[in-house]
């Protein structure tokens, strides 16, 4: 059975210049043990989708329609306070920034241990520090580090710590919003490397979200692909990379750089759409070098093909 | 012949408050320790590496955007390191700086056709009229069309990308003979950095411009510059052709940052990443190698003890047991 289904999802941002949709019809699946990657550029609505599922979209953002099937409930009709027990203790989050989620005054240990007690996982704050010693040593943080202010650590230190906070009381769905994006590439590779493991060793889920499609190549068994809103491409991660079937996902992986191809100049011509203001038809076709004629008047619909969802007219 | 000598040049900052200056715990930071490097004209040379490298320091040291500790530079034959400010203004239009972030390099409130065409008149070479008319070619040129319509466009009606060509435009209208390019499109969506990069190595080809490509990514590296030089703790651990050091890098340092370099292609011959921790406080750099705290191969001695120097010949690098050999 599937650990999460997202079916239909609409989200939308009301802004002084009116309704603006930043998730239009998503539609995905998540099996247990699986890491999906959700790549996209800037504006396509990936982060926005990812946090829609823990309940943390940020007003003005609201699901307008389309449910979220966490192990058979409903995430968008729960309350806050059951979101907030999901939270932590059922789906753990990881975000970009670790600062901006750390109370600077106040030691981690101080931190993971309120987390812990909030969600009553421990009878006594002993055994709620003891868990969370614990739980920076299976980030490879020395356990006695719980002592310690956020300024005290490194930055790929205080993102092992929020990891360890995101997983520390088992959740079954880890969801990492571009976790690695103000670390060091030496750093990057291996916070990558740490949720892999944590991911087979707990049997979790991942979700991770990151405009780095080579990223997501390297550490991912699914990949959906963003574009202005839209999934336009999900599927197995070879099948996606070795041979990608939307234009843009084409695109977006030749247009990257990457030390272990033939080098290339290749970019994407023109700019991402405005959301406010979308192209017809398929939000793709005014940069795409395969558009034909139905792609300016008609909107394509996700199709099922060799494994993969595709939301392209060149697949019927 | 060379544009830009770089001899030993250092840039240490004293960090610390009055209090801590009365009570002698004022620490010295050591952006740039010593760096060494010659460009030649109309080659571009990239500067890697990770965030607290010095990479960006040595850039604006190059440009006098910051006074060097000591050390020398000398562009197109003159030295410049204790220029003053007025005979320095003369120099400038011949040697051009972008930043990263296309959003803070540009006057919100000023027409972008304004913002690339005031160069050509704080620096005499041309009337508002005729400036006008070149940067209106100037847009034509970077894909902002229509020039007209672009030129009365404010910043913020541009995306980032069209931002960092009004930015690079602005640059290029003086025709200079050095760019330095600070990370130029890690704030640029993928699909677009390319094209970024194609009209900088566009306008290197017509002006026989030199470029310094300031980047934390070897990938881009790879895709501008003739050589490239690896810094690390602010010096440069390795320099020689791109090329040839991704294939066969001689410090453990250039092969981490291989290593660590994500590939789409499956089954890619990476190096394996055997280094661990992050770059030390610059501050404390670690005695004889500053690299060895982190260094799958460091002996434990030499290594601690000894600081090794850059040496070799095309490729330089500063190891006392370089992969290479």
């Amino acid at each position: 059975m599937a650990l999460l289904r997202i079916e239909d999802l609409n989200i939308d941002y009301m802004t002084l210049r009116g309704r603006l949709r930043a998730v239009k019809n998503a539609s995905l699946t998540l099996g247990e043990g699986e890491w999906l990657s959700i790549v996209g550029e800037s504006g396509s609505g990936k982060s926005t989708l990812a946090m829609a599922i823990p309940g943390l979209l940020l007003p003005p953002g609201r699901i307008a329609s389309g449910r979220i099937i966490f192990q058979g409930r409903d995430l968008t009709g729960m309350s806050r306070d059951e979101l907030r027990r999901i939270r932590g203790s059922e789906i753990g989050v990881v975000f970009q920034d670790p600062l901006t989620s750390l109370d600077p005054l106040r030691t981690i240990g101080d931190q993971m241990v309120e987390a812990i007690m909030e969600h009553r996982a421990a009878d006594s704050k002993r055994e709620a520090l003891e868990m969370a010693s614990a739980a920076l040593e299976s980030v490879g943080i020395p356990g006695n580090r719980v002592k310690y202010y956020p300024h005290q650590l490194s930055g790929g230190q205080r993102q092992r710590v929020m990891i360890a906070m995101a997983v520390m009381l088992k959740p079954r769905l880890l969801i990492a919003d571009e976790p690695t994006t103000a670390l060091d590439v030496i750093v990057q590779a291996s916070i990558m490397r740490l949720l892999k493991s944590l991911q087979r060793k707990m049997g979790m889920s991942i979700i991770l979200i990151t405009h780095d499609i080579a990223l997501a190549a390297e550490v991912s068994d699914r990949i959906a692909v963003m574009y202005a809103a839209e999934i336009v491409e999900e599927g197995p991660a070879e099948q996606v990379i070795e041979e990608p079937l939307h234009p843009y996902t084409e695109a977006l992986i030749k247009s990257t750089p990457d030390l272990w191809r033939e080098k290339t100049l290749y970019s994407i011509p023109g700019n991402p759409p405005d959301l406010r203001n979308p192209p017809s038809g398929c939000r793709f076709h005014p940069r795409c070098h395969k558009a034909f004629e139905p792609c300016k008047s008609r909107e394509p619909r996700p199709t099922r093909i060799r494994g993969r969802t595709v939301a392209c007219h060149l697949y019927g | 012949m060379a544009i830009l000598e770089v001899e030993d040049l250092k840039k240490h900052f004293t960090q610390g408050d009055l209090i801590d200056r009365l009570l002698g715990r004022v620490r010295i930071v050591k952006a740039v320790d010593g760096v060494s490097f010659k460009l030649n004209r109309g080659e571009t040379l990239a500067l890697v590496g990770e965030s607290g490298s010095g990479k960006t320091t040595t850039g604006k040291l190059i440009l006098r955007l910051l006074e060097p500790t000591s050390g020398r530079i000398v562009f197109d034959g003159i030295d410049i390191t204790r220029m003053r400010e007025g005979e320095l203004r003369r120099l400038r239009p011949r040697m051009q700086m972008i930043y990263q972030d296309p959003y803070a390099s540009l006057n919100p409130r000023m027409e972008v056709g304004k913002a690339i065409a005031e160069p050509l008149v704080v620096h005499g070479r041309a009337s508002w009229s005729e400036a006008r008319r070149e940067a209106l070619e100037m847009l034509e040129r970077v894909g902002l069309t229509p020039a007209r319509d672009f030129y009365r466009r404010k910043p913020i009606q541009l995306s980032g990308g069209q931002r960092q060509r009004v930015v690079i435009a602005r640059a290029m209208i003086l025709k200079p003979d050095l760019l330095v390019a600070d990370e130029p499109v890690s704030m640029i969506d993928v699909s677009m950095r390319t094209s970024i990069l194609k009209l900088l190595l566009d306008f290197k080809r017509e002006y026989n411009m030199s470029m310094i490509m300031i980047t934390h990514d070897l990938a881009v590296a790879r895709l501008v510059a003739d050589r490239t030089a690896v810094m690390y703790l602010g010096k440069i651990v390795e320099i020689g052709p791109t090329e040839d050091m991704l294939h066969n890098p001689g410090h453990p340092y250039t092969e981490a940052l291989i290593a660590a370099a994500p590939t789409i292609v499956r089954g890619a011959r990476k190096p394996s990443l055997r280094i661990r921790g992050e770059i030390a406080d610059p501050s404390r750099i670690p005695s004889g190698c500053r690299f060895h705290p982190r260094c799958p191969y460091s002996d434990g001695s030499k290594c601690v003890k000894e600081e090794p120097q850059l040496a070799g010949d095309s490729r330089m690098v500063a190891c006392h047991y370089p992969l290479t050999r």
